[in-house]
């Protein structure tokens, strides 16, 4: 586990490092308190927001460590290869990466939940009928699954949509087409909530069918990565 | 080869095919303790050559070992071997600081101290954003060196490390092989191209000349200094001689050229004068004699 987190770390500056781990979730949680606040209570929505906004942040952030690595000539890599234990260090730090996506799906969306959860509360003024105060403040139209059902479906089709993003924007190493990338994923989420019939009323079925298609495209990433280097050898 | 001089590095019955093109090297021997020069024209397979020895490419057929223990590419054996080389060598968006670290994961030998030291002398400046693709080439592959020279290795591999330098740094990059090679006290060796050969000809011991995929000649400098003289002489003379020599070039006032020594006494009658040539007259004259190019 520390191998393999020493390994994906040494693909992340500093800079990196200091932004997603620490200004990410930060901001993430300030902003959507503050969205809850001036929406007029619509927490359900600000968590939507959430879901959606990540999957841009972390297709533009990518470029930052693993930019156009499945660009054919990127991909050679040749520092590693000199290296026995360079290819063990490429694959780490990749899937480590993946994994990563879903832990920060799970760890940013949670968060905000918490932090409106909190902030219905307190503005409520109350400690008594906290449940009902966090319920409020989380209403979503059609969903009667009720809110743990409705996160675990924003978690993961978040993770989903991060995932594909970084697939597609490895192809490049342009900020810019990063960006465009980020926004297109985060459409095609939008679009996978409005026309996806009974998206809220089957939030358990969308959430497992978004989290293993977010592995089936992680683990496609590797796998392109790393048969990349591969054939670069042959 | 001088007898009882171990190799570094053996190679024997090395094919590669690319498609209208062939590396084959049925033998060559690098000596152990030596600076070995790889020299050839564009396309002549050096790259090749090198990225195989490095283990970037593992797509040949034949057999090359290391250190004369017959050691195999391995794990291990690439601790032992430092490479530098052109192209996709570091991933673009690392910064100097990154490299450092995934210098120290990728490699046991790896001394952060030392790298950060030889950074300092070749004028690295290291910092929190400073990505390698905003490096010149010339930075690059000082910060290449440092990486590699900051690593316990007993063989460096480098393709071109001179091309990007500038004539200052160039002459730094010899200072800096002749001390790794004195600090290994004869167990360490360089094998590195260059087109650059009177910029490092002061410190290669050993050279292997190369063309369309084959070797044409190989040696010490020293031998092949003996084995070829350089001739010069006059105008009137230049035809006749120019059947004898290795290469020659012709002007209006006389011919200038590279002959094999054992057929000097060919050219007697003629008004020739005979000088020791330099490495890169040798090269030149070898790669003209065996280019497929009209010159």
């Amino acid at each position: 586990m520390r191998k393999a987190m020493k390994s994906y770390f040494v693909f992340t500056s500093r800079l990196y490092r200091l932004a997603m781990f620490l200004l990410l979730p930060a901001a993430g949680a300030g902003i959507c308190v503050w969205t809850y606040s001036v929406s007029g209570g619509v927490g359900g929505g600000v968590l939507m927001a959430a879901a959606l906004v990540l999957p841009v942040v972390e297709t533009v952030s990518d470029g930052w460590v693993f930019a156009g690595i499945q660009r054919s000539e990127t991909s050679k890599l040749d520092y590693l290869k000199t290296s026995g234990k360079g290819r063990g260090v490429m694959k780490r730090a990749l899937i480590v990466d993946m994994v990563r996506k879903l832990v920060f799906s799970a760890g940013i969306i949670g968060l905000c939940y918490v932090c409106i959860g909190l902030s219905a509360v307190l503005s409520q003024g109350r400690t008594a009928g906290t449940a009902e105060a966090v319920r409020e403040a989380f209403q979503i139209r059609g969903a009667e699954e009720g809110i743990g059902a409705v996160l675990w479906c924003l978690i993961m089709s978040s993770f989903f949509f991060s995932v594909l993003g970084t697939f597609l924007s490895r192809y490049g190493n342009l900020i810019w087409l990063n960006l465009m990338v980020g926004y297109g994923v985060a459409a095609l989420e939008v679009a996978a909530a409005v026309f996806l019939p009974g998206f809220f009323l089957y939030p358990y079925v969308y959430g497992a069918v978004f989290g293993l298609l977010g592995l089936c495209v992680g683990a496609l990433a590797v796998w392109t990565v790393m048969g990349r280097m591969e054939r670069s050898l042959r | 080869m001088k007898e009882g001089q171990r190799n570094v590095i053996q190679i024997s019955g090395l094919q590669k095919k690319y498609k209208g093109f062939e590396l084959s090297v049925p033998r060559l021997e690098v000596p152990e303790g030596f600076a070995t020069a790889l020299i050839g024209e564009n396309g002549a397979g050096k790259t090749t050559l090198l990225n195989i020895l490095a283990g970037i490419r593992r797509d040949f057929k034949g057999e090359v070992t290391y250190f004369g223990e017959g050691r195999k590419l391995d794990a291990g054996t690439q601790e032992s071997i430092g490479y530098t080389g052109p192209g996709c060598y570091f991933l673009p968006n690392w910064t100097i600081d990154q490299v450092e670290e995934i210098s120290g994961l990728l490699f046991s030998g790896f001394h952060c101290d030392r790298f950060r030291s030889l950074c300092g002398e070749l004028g690295i400046r290291r910092g929190l954003t400073r990505d390698v693709k905003k490096l010149s080439d010339g930075n690059r592959m000082k910060l290449m060196l440092a990486a590699v020279l900051a690593r316990d290795t007993e063989l460096l591999i480098m393709d071109e490390p001179a091309s990007p330098l500038d004539p200052l740094m160039r002459d730094k990059l010899c200072d800096m092989i002749r001390e790794y090679l004195e600090q290994g006290n004869g167990k360490r060796s360089v094998f590195f191209s260059t087109h650059n050969i009177a910029d490092m000809e002061s410190v290669t011991d050993y050279a292997v000349i190369l063309e369309h995929g084959n070797v044409v000649e190989e040696g010490f400098v020293e031998d092949l200094k003996e084995k070829y003289v350089c001739v010069k002489g006059e105008a009137a003379d230049g035809e006749k001689a120019g059947k004898i020599l290795v290469s020659a070039t012709k002007n209006t006032y006389g011919f200038e050229g590279i002959c094999l020594a054992e057929n000097l006494d060919r050219l007697a009658g003629m008004d020739v004068a005979v000088e020791t040539p330099t490495l890169s007259q040798i090269s030149v004259a070898v790669m003209k004699a065996n280019t497929s190019l009209k010159l």
